[in-house]
């Protein structure tokens, strides 16, 4: 809805961190404890977010800023305090050792259906996120409200759109779905939340809904070509290809992007090339 | 005291100089969210430029003309293709991220830091000659602004570029000429990162100087002169954390986190105070279509 939040990084360690620790503190049997501490990231990740949709609403704080600065009072309070200090595993002995917190139950693990496959029920999970925000953005009142903010917040405000209040709610579960990919993270692979969390989730998602067009069925496309270039450059290492080489894949795919005119002319090439056979000089 | 003041000459640079490429962009109507990846390859370049040649001035020289390298990629992208302005510099720090880490790996064999390169020369309290230029040039930079045509002319382009290209403004080539100028600062700041403060080329370089710097231009309204002090006190918090972590006891590092996060918290604190009095360049971000009307 024409709004950046570059601030999936922040919202996905408070997330994980939520997920963490729900995971840990609630004595709840499997069923009920991987969607409890699923939600706990959820609205972990839509409280950060939420601050940012509020200060551009209410201050006039620019989002691209504040969600850059709200990154990194995350990455600083939790990796250097929250999980350093008061929640580090408790006999990791030595105040200096970057251990992360005490694993999450086993109950809070994410189930892995197929034996033998590292699949977890986060595929299923982020799909069906997927599915409801494709749903929400392109066939309920309430994404069509969103849709029509960001195509113009004048316009919307003086046909009826409560349109401070679209943007702190898109912007919270924007938030929600970034905490909700970080409580994955933790459920699924890491299993706590580990001393040295340096994901590039938050950016990779920027880059993916760019990619995507920011449509869900775009963004979903985007992000299994992404996660394929990702598991790739693990193996690429294996012949001695630098595994940065995706990081700079999805660089030059997200400019190819941002410059739809540069290839437009190619396109209409390509275009007149396959119709020629057919048609008359 | 006086201790803590020459470290904020010592560590200030690179975020002034980067913040006052930032304010140049923008001014001129380019938004320029790559400041980040630009301060990277001038980071990079600067290490490879002094490896090589053995002087830290043809680094500093290599780290500027590499910032401005791809600053024109970005002006390639937003004037020429008119692309999304945030989506090109974001596309731009993520190709420095993968890019420099490979060449990194590349030309030194590893992935962690460059082999010691020669650094800038220092005087008694540790300033190199960047710390005379990040007070000068944000002087310098007000001066162009306010007094002579072609800061006129920049203002004017940023605010309202179809009435600037009426009064016969070369609206496009003086916009590219910014992001050219603010690649050349950022990469000078990336630079005093590498051959300036640490010697040394690290891989979490520029570690997110650039977007304080792009914090330090809105806080400081677009100014040059607001834009540098914003940086001197962010670089002056990084300083006074920096001291306090080396004086407390080792029981309390862990503490350490809420002092790195506090610069950043009050940040956001002032600019929600002041926000109802900052305002960024009217088309700030806008692509500039010749035959558009507005």
């Amino acid at each position: 809805m024409g709004l950046f939040n570059i601030g999936g990084e922040g919202q996905l360690i408070w997330g994980a961190l939520a997920a963490a620790v729900a995971g840990r503190a609630l004595d709840l049997p499997a069923p009920l404890l991987v969607p409890a501490a699923l939600i706990a990231a959820a609205v972990a990740g839509a409280a950060w977010g939420f601050i940012p949709g509020v200060l551009k609403m209410y201050r006039g704080v620019h989002e691209v800023i504040s969600t850059i600065l709200l990154n990194w009072i995350a990455i600083h309070l939790v990796h250097g305090w929250l999980v350093a200090g008061p929640l580090a595993a408790r006999g990791s002995g030595s105040s200096v050792s970057m251990a992360g917190t005490d694993p999450i139950r086993a109950a809070a693990w994410l189930p892995r259906p197929i034996p033998g496959s590292r699949l977890d029920l986060g595929l299923p999970v982020a799909l069906a996120c997927a599915a409801a925000v494709w749903f929400l953005l392109t066939r309920m009142w309430l994404g069509f409200e969103w849709r029509a903010v960001g195509a113009g917040a004048v316009a919307a405000q003086a046909s009826g759109i409560a349109t401070r209040l679209r943007v702190c709610q898109a912007m919270a579960l924007s938030g929600a779905l970034s905490g909700l990919a970080g409580g994955l993270l933790v459920l699924g692979t890491e299993h706590r939340y580990p001393g040295v969390f340096r994901t590039g989730y938050g950016f990779d998602g920027i880059a993916v809904a760019l990619i995507g067009g920011a449509t869900a069925p775009g963004v979903v496309a985007a992000g299994f070509v992404f996660g394929a270039v990702r598991a790739g450059a693990t193996r690429l290492q294996l012949v001695g290809i630098h595994p940065s080489f995706a990081e700079l894949i999805q660089g030059i795919a997200v400019l190819l992007v941002a410059a739809p005119r540069l290839f437009a002319p190619l396109l209409i090439r390509l275009r007149a090339l396959s119709r020629a056979p057919g048609a008359p000089p | 005291m006086s201790a803590a003041l020459s470290g904020v000459l010592e560590f200030a640079p690179p975020l002034v100089l980067a913040a006052l490429g930032g304010v140049l962009s923008e001014r001129a109507g380019v938004v320029n969210i790559g400041l980040e990846g630009m301060m990277r390859f001038g980071a990079f370049a600067a290490a490879v430029g002094a490896f090589f040649t053995g002087s830290p001035w043809l680094g500093l020289a290599c780290g500027a003309l590499a910032g401005a390298a791809a600053a024109a990629a970005h002006a390639l992208l937003s004037l020429r293709y008119r692309a999304d302005q945030v989506v090109s510099g974001i596309a731009l720090n993520l190709v420095a991220l993968g890019l420099v880490t490979f060449l990194l790996e590349a030309t030194f064999g590893s992935s962690g830091v460059s082999p010691p390169v020669p650094a800038l020369p220092r005087d008694a309290s540790g300033r190199t000659a960047l710390a005379w230029v990040a007070v000068a040039l944000p002087i310098l930079l007000h001066l162009v602004f306010a007094r002579t045509p072609l800061g006129l002319r920049i203002r004017a382009t940023g605010e309202n570029p179809h009435a600037a290209a009426t009064a016969g403004v070369r609206v496009l080539r003086l916009r590219a000429g910014c992001v050219l100028g603010s690649g050349l600062l950022a990469g000078l700041g990336g630079a005093a990162l590498s051959v300036g403060i640490l010697g040394q080329f690290d891989a979490r370089m520029p570690a997110g100087q650039g977007f304080m710097a792009l914090a330090a231009m809105v806080f400081g309204r677009w100014t040059p002169l607001g834009a540098a002090a914003a940086a001197f006190f962010f670089a002056a918090a990084d300083a006074f954390q920096r001291q306090l972590s080396f004086s407390v006891h080792a029981a309390d590092l862990r503490l350490q986190g809420i002092f790195l996060a506090l610069p950043y918290a009050l940040t956001l604190l002032l600019l929600t105070a002041g926000a109802g009095r900052i305002r960024a360049p009217a088309a700030d971000g806008i692509p500039y279509d010749p035959e558009g009307r507005s």
